[in-house]
């Protein structure tokens, strides 16, 4: 009866599993993980320029944003004169508000692509930027940069 | 005493020669919970297609919805207080700010020399692969873009004309 038990129970006994090559695995996963990882993510922009044959320059629209220290004013929309906007107050409701004219010099043209930025030298890069994500998301793509005289 | 002890260890030392040699075994499974859980992190963050460019120190990339990436490309930093190119100092930014010139001559050497590296690198390799004149492009979210329409005009006498400017996904 007794050695009858003790068979029993030496039957149960669980086995342990070998951790080693999972371990292996994951040490040698870890490290390569590791080096192509990024914790901030950093995107790329697209970025035109006059005369390298951006989608700017085949555009049959001639769309260019005026981008200053107080105001965004949207040039060279055929038959259309765009009041400028001032920045100076809300600039979140001046990119709303450019945001939308852009949308509808789109819907007008949609065959368009690109838009010509024309940045006045103290605008800081932030705000570039900031215009040039409004262009790209009404549908234009790349913007080319252009600097305005002082 | 002394007898007691003697008789205890003799049973002792009998005890241990008829019992199997201990095998010394590694409790692993908490660590393998570790590791799971750093691989899955991993994994989220892992880039995959194209090149990891991480923020250079001390420069605060602007926001952008733009979700591209990159191609292997050397990188030109625009920081607050200095101008580095492929990590190393250029010239300050001050410098630059209060430079009526367009074109910057020490970019433009650095630059110059990073060309020639790239183009003999090629050459002694073999390859066919021509000079594309790709630059990544990282400047903090304050410059001036008098500063950024400087830098760029300098590459492109250099002949870096496809420029990608590096922005923080929002």
């Amino acid at each position: 009866m007794s050695i009858r038990k003790k068979k029993r129970g030496a039957a149960t006994e669980p086995e342990e599993l070998n951790l080693l090559p999972l371990m292996s695995l994951f040490v040698a996963l870890v490290p390569a993980l590791l080096y192509s990882a990024v914790f901030v993510p950093v995107s790329a922009l697209g970025l035109d320029f006059p005369g390298t044959g951006g989608a700017a320059t085949e555009s049959p629209l001639a769309l260019a944003v005026r981008l200053t220290d107080v105001a965004y004013a949207v040039e060279g929309v055929p038959d259309s004169v765009y009041a400028p906007i001032s920045r100076d107050a809300d600039p979140a409701g001046a990119r709303t508000e450019l945001r939308a004219q852009l949308d509808g010099i789109h819907a007008r043209y949609p065959a368009s692509g690109g838009a010509i930025l024309v940045v006045s030298p103290q605008v800081p890069y932030r705000d570039v930027v900031q215009v040039m994500d409004e262009v790209r998301e009404a549908g234009f793509g790349n913007s080319t940069l252009l600097g305005a005289a002082e | 005493m002394r007898r007691y002890l003697t008789v205890t260890g003799m049973r002792e030392r009998k005890r241990r020669s008829t019992e199997a040699p201990v095998i010394a075994r590694l409790q692993l499974t908490s660590l393998i919970d570790i590791f799971t859980v750093l691989l899955l992190f991993l994994l989220k963050s892992l880039v995959v297609g194209g090149a990891v460019v991480s923020p250079f120190p001390g420069v605060s990339l602007p926001p952008s919805s733009s979700t591209a990436s990159f191609k292997e490309s050397p990188v030109v930093v625009v920081a607050k207080n200095q101008i580095v190119v492929d990590g190393e100092a250029v010239c300050p930014t001050d410098e630059v700010t209060q430079s009526t010139e367009l074109k910057v001559t020490a970019l433009e050497q650095a630059l110059a020399a990073v060309r020639q590296k790239t183009e003999s690198l090629a050459e002694r390799a073999g390859s066919s692969r021509k000079f594309e004149g790709k630059l990544i492009l990282q400047a903090d979210e304050t410059i001036p873009f008098h500063v950024l329409q400087k830098v760029m005009y300098t590459s492109q006498t250099v002949g870096f004309y496809d420029i990608t400017l590096a922005v923080i996904q929002k």
